[in-house]
């Protein structure tokens, strides 16, 4: 008589498996639970140094040819004023945490800004520049200071 | 046999895959990574076109054409003559870049580029800042905390440093420099002396060739920065001032003595002396040129007052003298709203004798000027010789030598009155 070979796992083998396959699992998604954390987290905190330093470069581009400048202190942002050699009256303020530039109408320059705060000793003027958002239930913020030496003060 | 293996075309699709997503990822690291380079060499560029007109303007007012150089390829700078209406400086840092300014000497205006990596590359980023420049008639430009033309003695915890006053007050957010640089065209041994815990935070020089025996230094006392010998920087007398003003008026508030307070507005004074005593006060209300023929004293606790929006140029010919708590009391704290000409010739013309604080300039190349009692000057001094005693002090003002190619003394000249980027 013909033996057919019918071996198959025993139960043990199979259990032994399925143990060491839930280990890869887990570990498997503990790893990409990580990246799913920290992806979004480091995109909006990359997005937050851009957002602040496209606020300070138009800033400090515009004040270093300033004069007249003025500044409006505010309880959580500060607004300031003054005029360059083409353009008189402009200012640049936060409202609903964007960097508004007004002249001649609106123009939004910045986003996620929570503060904004200029200071004034002598001929040098200090920006600072602070984003802030939520990712994932997580605060992040990203502070950017940078003095300008006014030229035309 | 087993013929289907099917390991090859897996390993073929993964290595695909892993192809495509690393070099998007490369893409996008490329495309950020030229914007960041685009930013960084625009920042470069303006520094270099600012730089431009710094060097354009040093140029303008050494008034000489050495450094007047071609332009990148542009004609401008043939025939370079002083006189010429259009001028060219240019200058090249290395591999980072360079910058071409031109001057427009008749309409005072000087445009810098600056380009980065070079004028001629096809994919430079280049920035443009124009400026528009004031003349300035006789205002004194010094570029020495001191200079004198002979001897300098500095003792007992004197001391010579710098600040900015463009900037803001001394010391005031790290506003204190090492540029109190001192000079002197004596060629004595020693020229200059410092003893006991004298302190000079700058660098210094001699007239003399050899200035380690020229500069005498004892008891502990210091030279921040580097000697050097052989300058010689012609120190001008004070000529017979002009009025401004196109005629003098008599001064009648220059002798004040009591509680007595006098006014003088905007205008060219003129009188045979100044002098206050007790507590009396002399308030400068404008843009005044004062010319005393005598002698300049104040005494006891009188003060010579320059309100906020004034400014003084004052002409001695005779001894200037500050005793007791007198003292110019420069409101507005620029140096450069307060000078002094001393027109006297020999003795020791200019005496700050009190513990008193000036801002101003004085430039007396044909007399003393001493200083004693903890006396302490922010701006600049031209001497004939100095003595620098009991911890007097002078605190260079680094914004007065901006705009000056010479040594020190009175000479027209351009400050720049208007910056603007294009």
């Amino acid at each position: 008589m013909k033996k057919i070979n019918r071996a198959g796992f025993t139960l043990l083998e199979v259990l032994i498996v399925a143990v060491i396959f839930s280990f890869i699992i887990a570990g498997i998604y503990g790893v990409m639970n990580v990246a799913n954390i920290s992806y979004p987290t480091e995109l909006g905190m990359l997005g937050l140094q851009q957002q602040a330093r496209q606020g300070m470069q138009w800033i400090t581009r515009e004040t270093r040819e300033a004069s007249l400048i003025t500044i409006i202190p505010g309880t959580d942002s500060d607004a300031i004023s003054f005029d360059t050699p083409n353009e008189n009256g402009i200012q640049y303020a936060v409202v609903n945490n964007q960097v508004i530039r007004s002249h001649n109408g609106n123009r939004t320059i910045a986003f996620n800004i929570s503060a904004l705060r200029f200071s004034r000793t002598g001929g040098i003027l200090q920006i600072q520049i602070n984003a802030a958002a939520t990712v994932l239930l997580k605060p992040l913020a990203f502070s950017l200071t940078e003095k300008v030496r006014l030229r035309n003060e | 046999m087993n013929k289907r293996g099917a390991a090859l075309i897996i390993s073929y699709m993964v290595i695909a895959v892993l192809t495509i997503l690393g070099g998007a990822f490369m893409l996008s690291s490329i495309s950020e990574s030229k914007i960041s380079n685009n930013y960084f060499q625009s920042n470069q560029a303006l520094w270099l076109a600012d730089a431009g007109i710094q060097k354009a303007v040093w140029e303008l007012n050494k008034n000489s054409c050495a450094g007047c150089l071609q332009c990148g390829t542009a004609t401008l700078c043939e025939n370079c003559a002083c006189s010429n209406a259009n001028k060219c400086v240019s200058g090249t840092f290395g591999s980072i870049g360079d910058y071409d300014a031109t001057i427009d000497s008749v309409n005072a205006i000087i445009t810098s580029v600056g380009s980065v990596p070079d004028r001629n590359a096809v994919n430079k980023v280049s920035r443009t800042v124009q400026v528009t420049l004031d003349e300035v008639g006789t205002g004194p430009f010094f570029d020495y905390a001191l200079f004198t033309n002979g001897s300098i003695s500095l003792s007992n915890s004197a001391s010579i440093d710098s600040y900015d006053s463009s900037i803001g007050d001394y010391n005031v957010g790290g506003n204190i420099g090492t540029n109190g640089d001192v000079g002197t065209n004596s060629t004595g041994t020693p020229a200059i002396t410092l003893s006991n815990t004298a302190a000079i935070n700058g660098d210094v020089s001699v007239g003399g060739s050899n200035p380690n025996t020229a500069i005498g230094i004892y008891n502990s006392a210091v030279i921040s920065g580097t000697k050097s010998g052989s300058i010689n920087v012609p120190l001008a007398s004070v000529p017979v001032p002009t009025p401004p003003a196109g005629s003098w008026a008599p001064c009648t508030s220059c002798s004040l003595w009591g509680t007595n307070t006098g006014d003088l507005g905007s205008g060219s004074y003129s009188a045979s002396g100044l002098s206050l005593s007790n507590s009396s006060q002399l308030n400068i209300n404008g843009i005044v040129t004062l010319y005393i023929t005598g002698n300049v004293s104040l005494s006891n606790s009188t003060k010579l007052k320059i309100n906020p929006g004034g400014k003084l140029t004052l002409y001695v010919d005779g001894v200037l003298s500050l005793s007791n708590t007198a003292e110019f009391n420069n409101l507005s704290k620029t140096p450069s709203n307060l000078n002094i000409y001393s027109r006297k010739s020999g003795g020791s013309g200019v005496t700050f004798s009190n513990n008193t604080v000036m801002y101003g300039t004085v430039y007396a190349p044909d007399t003393a000027v001493t200083f004693s009692n903890s006396f302490q000057a922010y701006g600049a001094i031209v001497a004939k010789s100095t003595t620098l005693s009991n911890s007097s002090k002078i605190h260079y003002d680094e914004a007065l030598g901006q705009a000056s190619g010479q040594g020190g003394g009175s000479s027209s000249g351009y400050t720049i009155s208007h910056w603007q980027e294009m």
